[in-house]
């Protein structure tokens, strides 16, 4: 009697899961559905696009040039706006910085350039240490590093100066800390330290100096952005200023176009954040603007 | 003896019922969905991570992430899911359908079906209702999908209309 039950309890079950069986037909949609939704639980998105370009202005982001891209890029700025009609509101003289930057790989960009004004060579490297990412692994800023040098090649008329290669030389190193916010708003504080082989025309600051930028962008819309960078020193040469840009950047493509309004003339670190002898508060207002466009380099493969 | 035989029917019943109500579900991790433009050769991305089932009750899903797509301009790619797709805002595109000639396909036997898949896909947040043409092969019990259609972006409030206006999209799974 007692296996008769069990046996009947078992035949009972088997039919309770065929009929289930029938009554659950697999439905590939829910399916998906919530397999989409687990994925979608565990996985670590990487943000994209802090800023549009590596630089904001004239300051470098934490952005790196694509890998296997080259950038060429090249910012013009003006003579100050306050030099009225006769020198077309500055538009009249411009010094340029010719550069190509290269993207080595996913984090490591180096880029050469050229500036017109004091006849400047420099080279830099910038590395991103770590990705702003959201998901399962959270890392709330993108730090990266740069090293830059430049070279002063301009010739000093007088000869008692003595001036050797080595004074020629300028270093900068920079630690990048940018926080990309909501689709609109990033910001990015850039401890900096700059080192002045030697004080040529110079006086009051220091030959190792420290500043510390402050950059934002504010998206207006998916192509256009307005950008203000200013950078604070802790010591100044006599007769300079804090450098503050605000520009516009206008995406199109693999073009960007920066259009920006800034006291500074200078386009390497050392000159744009140390050497701004011009002020907002009296006019000393530069137009400027810089191109990007970037190539791909390696030919067309995989066709 | 007899409870025996009650049980061996009621068993054998089962199986048969079994055989008769099963639904064959196939799936792979690793399809995969080319896109192209017509007009700029360059304008080309694949993903090889494309989530998709079929069974054999007609029902045909896709899913992929929009960042699986691989550019091979690194800018490219990120304007493509900055600009374009909005892939944050929009990380998923979603396509489910059923194959509207199921009759004319045999999931048991092999060999090569034309089908025509009509279903919904979602992109960058709006749902169209698509047609696509394509094939299903079966080899040795597995099927494998291939089929490929024209998407106009301004349909999925896409404006890339200074890179292109269509793309070319190619699917091709295989199943296990």
């Amino acid at each position: 009697m007692k296996t008769l039950l069990k046996r009947s309890l078992a035949v009972l079950c088997l039919i309770c899961t065929h009929f289930f069986a029938h009554a659950q037909q697999v439905d590939l949609f829910k399916m998906q559905d919530s397999a989409s939704a687990a994925e979608d639980k565990n996985k670590t998105e990487r943000t994209l696009n802090t800023f549009y370009s590596t630089r904001l202005v004239t300051t470098q982001t934490v952005e790196i040039t694509g890998k296997g891209s080259m950038d060429f890029r090249i910012n013009h700025r003006f003579a100050p706006l306050n030099q009225g009609f006769y020198n077309l509101f500055g538009l009249d003289f411009v010094s340029a910085r010719i550069g190509f930057d290269f993207g080595l790989s996913d984090n490591l960009m180096i880029g050469i350039g050229r500036t017109g004004t004091n006849k400047e060579g420099d080279g830099f490297l910038k590395y991103r240490i770590l990705r702003q990412q959201s998901g399962t692994k959270n890392v709330p800023v993108t730090i990266s590093l740069l090293g830059a040098m430049a070279y002063r090649g301009v010739r000093y008329a007088d000869p008692t100066l003595n001036v050797k290669t080595k004074d020629r030389m300028y270093y900068t190193a920079q630690l990048m800390v940018a926080r990309k916010f909501n689709e609109h708003t990033s910001l990015q504080i850039s401890p900096t330290y700059t080192r002045y082989n030697r004080k040529l025309f110079l006086t009051g600051g220091a030959q190792d100096l420290f500043s510390i930028g402050f950059l934002a962008r504010q998206k207006v819309s998916k192509r256009v952005s307005i950008n203000a960078e200013y950078f604070v020193q802790t010591q100044r040469f006599d007769g300079t200023y804090n450098p503050l840009s605000i520009g516009v950047d206008i995406q199109t493509g693999g073009h960007v176009f920066q259009l920006h309004f800034t006291n500074s003339i200078g386009m390497n670190e050392h000159t744009f954040i140390h050497e701004t002898f011009g002020s907002w508060g009296k006019g000393d207002i530069r137009y400027g603007f810089n191109i990007s466009r970037i190539f791909t380099l390696g030919g067309k493969k995989n066709k | 003896m007899k409870q025996i035989s009650i049980l061996a029917v009621v068993t054998a019943f089962l199986f048969i019922g079994f055989q008769a109500d099963a639904q064959k579900v196939f799936a792979t991790r690793n399809g995969r969905i080319t896109f192209e433009s017509p007009t700029d050769g360059d304008v080309k991305a694949v993903n090889n991570e494309v989530t998709s089932r079929i069974a054999d009750n007609g029902q045909l899903t896709f899913s992929l992430l929009m960042k699986g797509f691989k550019f091979k301009l690194a800018e490219m790619q990120e304007h493509f899911n900055d600009q374009y797709a909005e892939s944050t805002k929009f990380p998923r595109a979603d396509f489910k359908g059923n194959i509207v000639n199921l009759k004319e396909v045999n999931f048991t036997k092999d060999g090569s079906y034309k089908v025509s898949v009509k279903g919904d896909l979602t992109m960058h947040g709006v749902t169209k209702n698509v047609t696509v043409n394509g094939v299903v092969e079966i080899k040795a019990g597995k099927p494998t999908a291939r089929g490929s259609f024209v998407i106009s972006l301004k349909d999925f409030k896409i404006d890339a209309s200074s890179v292109t206006e269509k793309v070319d999209v190619e699917v091709s799974c295989q199943y296990q």
